[in-house]
């Protein structure tokens, strides 16, 4: 079966669950600026005001020419994604979780191989999706599992772009214990401090310092097949 | 990427003269500003702000978040398509196996 996952490619999550127990769909867009304004505008201020969340402070606005631009540059393979809900009534796209992230860059378990770079990771808090003006989201109804699935459409990019779901990401300092924990939890493997990096400015000038996580093959496919039945 | 807003603030400042404190302008440079830069310079700005990855914000710059943004339309929500084979494998094994049976 991984070895099907690693051929034939995965189509990204169309589903997530919900409070009330229903699923609830959702959609996988190519992160647009009209995204990154709305969050900016309307979730950011939110998650500024809890100073516990790894991405208090951030500011999208900058990250996402910063990255495409970088990784243009260094032909690293940008890409950005958006997982969010649709309303094809009144013609309207709930930006839920935002993901920026380089296609092509040395693996972290394997300097000979390419992997995906989770470069930003950010999902809406709740009270975000529940207070949209003219389209508020109810409780019962908000997509749960919002994390997994923002790595899971950076696992899924991996697999489809024939990087057999090699993936890595730097876990924020911010984020603590906890945060790193919850990466274990999701399967990826914590790259010990005194390793060295890939060849490139990271290991200069970010080198490991036991936060840099990463899924090899195997974890990868095992990770994304616990997310089929939501596809 | 826990690097300090004021890193960013401080690039465009150093390679575009722009106001540090104006979060809006550093906003709008390193939008359309910085994609015109050469490679080096580009690579500068990307190392500068790797150096600085982790480290904590010597000054406050006030967020300013645009007010009243309407909701992203579907039409400026492209798909992210898969590989034809990861949505439609069964599809089109299907179809091959019919075919192979007709010959």
């Amino acid at each position: 079966m991984g070895f099907l996952r690693k051929q034939r490619g995965v189509p990204f999550v169309r589903r997530a669950p919900t409070e009330g127990g229903d699923d609830v769909p959702i959609h996988v867009a190519k992160m647009t600026a009209p995204h990154v304004l709305w969050w900016h505008s309307h979730v950011q201020p939110i998650i500024d005001r809890d100073p516990s969340r790894a991405d208090n402070g951030w500011n999208w606005l900058l990250y996402v020419p910063f990255a495409e631009v970088a990784g243009r540059v260094l032909t690293r393979k940008p890409a950005g994604y958006t997982i969010g809900i649709s309303d094809r009534e009144r013609d309207r796209f709930i930006p839920c979780a935002l993901v920026q992230l380089l296609g092509r860059v040395p693996a972290l378990d394997d300097h000979r191989r390419e992997s995906v770079f989770v470069w930003f990771l950010s999902t809406a808090p709740e009270e975000a999706l529940t207070t949209i003006e003219d389209h508020p989201i109810p409780v019962d109804q908000v997509p749960r599992r919002l994390g997994s699935i923002a790595l899971d459409v950076a696992v899924t990019h991996s697999l489809n772009k024939r990087r057999l779901g090699r993936t890595a990401l730097y876990a924020d300092e911010r984020g603590g214990d906890a945060l790193l924990a919850w990466y274990r939890r999701r399967g990826m493997a914590v790259l010990p401090d005194d390793d060295e990096l890939p060849r490139g400015p990271r290991r200069l000038l970010k080198p490991s310092d036991g936060r840099y996580c990463y899924y090899t093959v195997p974890a990868a496919v095992e990770a994304s097949k616990e997310l089929d039945p939501l596809r | 990427m826990p690097t300090p807003i004021t890193a960013f603030a401080d690039a465009a400042a150093k390679y575009g003269n722009i106001d540090p404190n104006d979060i809006e302008a550093v906003q709008a440079w390193f939008a359309e500003e910085l994609p015109k830069l050469p490679v080096n310079t580009i690579e500068q700005v990307l190392h500068g702000l790797l150096e600085r990855d982790g480290t904590t914000a010597e000054r406050e710059i006030v967020p300013m978040y645009p007010e009243r943004v309407p909701l992203p339309s579907l039409g400026s929500s492209p798909p992210a398509l898969p590989p034809l084979l990861a949505e439609q494998w069964r599809t089109l094994l299907g179809r091959l196996l019919r075919r192979l049976r007709r010959r």
